[in-house]
């Protein structure tokens, strides 16, 4: 009874050392970040592509000055090269902040896949086992070593497990402030992409007014056309909908996932996995004394 | 530039666009008249576009920023057990003194 005791304390406090990670909250953030992620680079394809549109009117508007003729067929003063060392566009910019919020949610499915605690196992049975194997070989057996090699594996993982969720803790903790902010830039973003996809349609659509000639098949085709400009119109806004729907579910999943990381621990519904534990703990030592005992000279 | 700055000068350029292009398309304007409210008209909408452009390239430098900071924040994460590669060095590093001693006391045995 006292074995038990100890070790449902012990499962108690490793489990409530750093609570456990939410599984149903990271599973609705990775949806929702995945979907915005798709859906914004494609909008950053967009603006690259509107941008440029807009480029070319306006050096279309204005034809570029044109350049002297040079003075000398070879020039004179040897101009020393210059570092390639362009700084990344606004749009580019857009890519990398999508790329560290994937690496960002990549850690978070790291830290929750817990993948070190089997390695972290491994190790520890390496390390007993090596104590075993010097403890023979200076002639001297530890009764019930091997019993205890599982045991002492099991806490390990635990251990492990703490830790990993501490980590989770910690970068929901420091970073989803940060990707706030970054979903903040992501919606003004929206606004400008429709204000400028707006300013390029409102000029095609009164300059094919403005080419049509007056017969009725011109007409007919101007009257089309400016159907097709204002249905591209539409289609990008529904798009432009879409994403800022995703970026705000987004934001909703990081608030519910900081709330349920961030909750006391319900002692009720995690008393099922204290007990698992603790049984598990409890069948390992049982083993290692049995082991031990009968191995007592 | 304030939001509030930033949403009247869009109202104002806005409603510029408007103007001009009530003007395109009134009936009793000439055709001189039509072609210069057009010219503006278009200019305005350029300009609205332009306007988009510095917004969105004006949070760049904020971006840039924050994807330092989040970069900071994965790069803190041990995602593995930072002491792991030392126990399993030490663990190597133990076998072997074990073999060797092992060996040393086979040969002590032997008289070698």
């Amino acid at each position: 009874m006292r074995i038990q005791r100890t070790f449902l304390l012990l499962a108690f406090l490793l489990l409530a050392a750093c609570g456990s990670i939410p599984q149903q909250e990271l599973a609705a953030y990775t949806d929702a970040v995945t979907a915005a992620r798709t859906s914004g680079e494609q909008m950053t394809q967009d603006w690259i592509a509107a941008r440029a549109e807009l480029t070319r009117r306006e050096v279309a508007k204005k034809p570029p000055p044109k350049t002297p003729a040079p003075t000398f067929a070879i020039p004179i003063r040897w101009t020393p090269p210059v570092s390639d060392t362009t700084p990344p566009t606004a749009a580019q910019v857009r890519l990398m902040a999508w790329q560290v919020i994937a690496d960002y949610t990549a850690i978070l499915a790291a830290l929750n896949a817990g993948k070190s605690i089997d390695t972290v196992k491994e190790s520890t049975g390496n390390l007993i086992n090596l104590v075993e194997k010097a403890a023979s070989a200076a002639g001297s057996a530890i009764p019930g070593a091997s019993a205890i090699v599982p045991l002492f594996k099991e806490l390990a993982g635990q251990l492990e497990q703490a830790r990993l969720n501490g980590e989770f803790k910690k970068a929901i903790n420091k970073g989803t402030p940060i990707l706030r902010k970054i979903l903040t830039v992501f919606r003004k973003d929206a606004a400008s992409h429709y204000q400028l996809r707006a300013a390029l349609a409102n000029e095609d659509y009164v300059r094919v007014e403005r080419e049509a000639g007056k017969s009725k098949a011109e007409q007919k085709k101007m009257r089309l056309q400016q159907l097709r400009i204002k249905a591209e119109m539409d289609e990008f806004r529904n798009s432009l909908n879409a994403y800022y729907t995703l970026l705000d579910q987004t934001g909703q999943s990081i608030d519910a996932l900081i709330k349920a990381t961030n909750k006391p621990i319900d002692f009720k519904s995690e008393a099922v996995r204290i007990l698992d534990t603790a049984n598990t703990l409890k069948t390992h030592w049982v083993a290692y004394q049995n082991a031990r005992n009968e191995q007592k000279p | 530039m304030p939001a509030s700055n930033e949403t009247e000068i869009v109202e104002l350029m806005t409603d510029a666009a408007a103007a001009l292009k009530a003007l395109n398309d009134a009936d009793g304007a000439d055709q001189d008249t039509k072609d210069a409210a057009y010219e503006a008209y278009v200019d305005v909408l350029r300009l609205i576009g332009l306007h988009a452009v510095a917004s969105y390239e004006g949070r760049t430098a904020l971006l840039t920023g924050l994807i330092a900071e989040l970069a900071e924040v994965n790069k803190s994460i041990q995602v593995s057990n930072p002491i792991v590669p030392y126990v399993d060095e030490l663990t190597k590093i133990g076998d072997k003194a074990v073999d060797l001693f092992k060996k040393e006391k086979k040969a002590a045995a032997s008289g070698g």
